[in-house]
């Protein structure tokens, strides 16, 4: 039996299900939160109206409601065959594209978290111009290594040293 | 108004340094907006930072002359790559690569900068005409009604800015409302949202949030794009001043649309560029030719979008909410200086408008030197491929987020929120609503609780003439979001998603 093809906005809407989802649990915990800051807290003289609570509380409860929304709207428009199987979440991720892009937010994860403050700024930051140059497909490393060191020296300088700009 | 212009035009022209800066402001925003992926409001955001340590007026001389240039500089690579280098060049793209194919770039490259060059100037007149007005109409407003406008901007930023469904517009807005609760209530010095993390007391800065939103969701989004193929830049440099004039009226008519839709809390200059480009081809002789080469298209789409620049400008001034995002951005950089736009800022500081206004008339001669002199030079650097681009722009933003309060926080924070909204950004949330929640939401808060706690009967304070207009403007909004529910899902036949939003 020949299957029907996925359209790009029932695609978009199965991913809009999953990030709805996601959203929502967030919600619902600033929801709780923002009970607790309207109710827990003792009320100023004049209401309930004034406390810290009441703004967040119908933000999220309005959040909450429009979320609700798009997961009944992308269950309704979008295809969920596969959502959670394994393979199919391996297949999206081992595309040339989304692993580049994985690569990328995880180095520059580790420029900030573990290079930045440790080492000093024109190297950690040569290093990871370096990295995130080279792991590209096609680029040779002997050519992104002086470009790195070159544009790594020459943010140092221009910022740090002439506009006096404080670097990390 | 006139002579306050010329008495900072005047004091402008003989800072030879600030004018260096200038050009070199329009020439980069040039360059920026030309490059895919990099765009004006990511460039200012990464700008406030670097910038904060510098005096007011060349802060914001660089940060405007960026912006002039950056929205003029997206239609480069419309006409050259048929790829806009940002949102509010899309327009330029459907008439500008097909006059390039026929080999005309160098013409429809010089014809932009003219459009542009009169849309930003028709912006900047309408903002200081404008501009004043507002203000004086603004001093009525108590806390009732603006806490209802800010509402109502971010709800009409969702509304007109979401690429998709727009309930996903407002879904933005709610979050960056959210986003900017969290710290220390102003009202009853409680803390929200902090979990017990001691550092979150503060809340999160605005300018590292706006870097990471609109930096490195960008970069992530376009680090592995291949560059374009760029079409070879025929034509002289200089542009075909007799050739543009017959088209003045369009370009005036452009300029109307353009600045009107500016004004629009969120709405941005692509919205501009759009709808002028649309009424431009509504009103056309020669419709036949649009989207094949029309001169019309091309100078509508850019005096539009230019134009928006100022448009945006005037709630920003004086109502405090921002047209577009890069003015949203804008408003942080204002309050970074000391700068607190809204209807007493004519009052309270004087000289604002009147140096915005100055900038901008030096921004747009600026814009039509620089397109001149470096035209064909700064064309070259499109041919960067983003594999070495984006990770030199990742750490300007990490300086950029870093320089504002000289603390790593800021950079975790910038990094954190980008990795985060770049997976919304994917699935057509927009981030101009986002950056304007984030903004109001201080403003909506403490305005609509201080209206409770002032007024003992509420339904006097809603029921003032401007209140109440803006309730029924809001509750308007909310209706007409209903139909969307009811709608059948003929849209899934369709091969293609909706536009991605930048």
């Amino acid at each position: 039996m020949e299957t029907e093809q996925e359209t790009p906005l029932q695609g978009l809407r199965r991913r809009d299900f999953v990030t709805a989802l996601v959203l929502l649990g967030f919600c619902i915990v600033v929801f709780i939160e923002s009970a607790r800051l309207t109710f827990a807290i003792p009320a100023s003289e004049q209401s309930l109206l004034t406390t810290p609570g009441i703004v967040p509380l119908f933000i999220s409860s309005s959040l909450i409601l429009m979320l609700t929304a798009i997961i009944v709207l992308s269950w309704r428009d979008g295809r969920f065959s596969g959502l959670f199987s394994s393979s199919a979440i391996i297949s999206s991720l081992r595309t040339q594209d989304v692993l580049l892009k994985i690569s990328h937010a995880g180095l520059l994860l580790v420029y900030v978290f573990l290079a930045l403050g440790r080492v000093h700024f024109a190297l950690a930051t040569a290093a990871y111009l370096f990295a995130a140059m080279a792991i590209s497909e096609d680029t040779k490393p002997w050519q992104c290594a002086p470009l790195a060191t070159v544009i790594s020296g020459a943010v140092y300088v221009v910022f740090g040293v002439f506009m006096k700009v404080p670097l990390p | 108004m006139i002579e306050a212009v010329l008495t900072q035009l005047t004091s402008l022209l003989t800072n030879p340094v600030l004018l260096a800066w200038m050009f070199a402001g329009v020439t980069l925003g040039i360059i920026v907006g030309a490059m895919p992926g990099l765009t004006a409001t990511m460039s200012i955001a990464i700008l406030v930072g670097l910038t904060y340590g510098l005096p007011t007026d060349l802060t914001f001389a660089i940060i405007l002359s960026v912006y002039v240039g950056a929205i003029y500089g997206g239609s480069i690579t419309a006409i050259l790559l048929n790829i806009p280098g940002t949102a509010s060049a899309a327009a330029t793209a459907l008439d500008g690569y097909p006059l390039a194919q026929q080999g005309k770039a160098g013409y429809a490259l010089g014809i932009t900068r003219l459009a542009s060059f009169v849309g930003t100037l028709f912006g900047l007149l309408l903002l200081l005409a404008v501009a004043p007005l507002l203000s004086k109409f603004a001093l009525a407003f108590t806390s009732v009604e603006m806490a209802l406008l800010a509402l109502f901007g971010v709800l009409i930023s969702g509304f007109v800015a979401s690429p998709d469904l727009k309930i996903k517009g407002w879904v933005a807005a709610f979050i960056g409302l959210l986003i900017s609760l969290v710290g220390i209530d102003a009202l009853h010095s409680v803390q929200r949202f902090t979990f017990g993390v001691p550092t979150l007391a503060t809340g999160f800065a605005f300018v590292p949030v706006m870097i990471g939103v609109f930096g490195i969701a960008q970069i992530i989004d376009n680090i592995a794009r291949p560059a374009g193929e760029r079409i070879k830049q025929s034509g002289g440099i200089w542009p075909d001043f007799r050739g543009f004039a017959k088209y003045l009226p369009l370009s005036l008519r452009s300029g109307v649309i353009g600045t009107g839709i500016g004004i629009i809390p969120g709405a941005g200059e692509d919205l501009g560029g759009w709808l002028a480009y649309l009424s431009a081809k509504a009103a056309s002789k020669e419709k036949d030719k649009f989207g094949k080469g029309s001169t019309e298209g091309i100078i509508a789409a850019e005096t539009g979008n230019n134009a928006s620049i100022g448009g945006a400008l005037i709630p920003l001034l004086t109502l405090s909410i921002p047209g577009s995002a890069p003015a949203a951005v804008l408003l942080g950089a204002l309050l970074l200086h000391g700068i607190r736009p809204g209807p007493t800022l004519m009052i309270e500081q004087p000289h604002v408008l009147p140096l915005f206004g100055a900038i901008m008339l030096l921004a747009c001669f600026f814009l039509l030197i620089a397109g001149i002199l470096v035209a064909k030079l700064f064309v070259k650097v499109l041919d960067t491929p983003p594999k070495y681009l984006m990770p030199i722009v990742a750490v300007m933003c990490v300086v950029g987020a870093y320089a504002i309060n000289i603390r790593m926080l800021d950079v975790y924070v910038m990094l954190g929120f980008g990795l985060a909204f770049y997976f919304l950004h994917k699935q057509q949330y927009p981030m101009a609503p986002l950056v304007l929640g984030i903004i109001l939401g201080p403003l909506i808060d403490e305005n609509l609780r201080r209206t409770v706690m002032v007024h003992e009967n509420l339904l006097d304070a809603f029921t003032r003439p401007i209140a109440l207009t803006l309730l029924i403007l809001i509750v308007a909004l909310i209706a007409l979001q209903f139909p969307f529910w009811r709608r059948k899902p003929a849209a899934l036949a369709s091969t293609s998603a909706p536009p991605t939003s930048d």
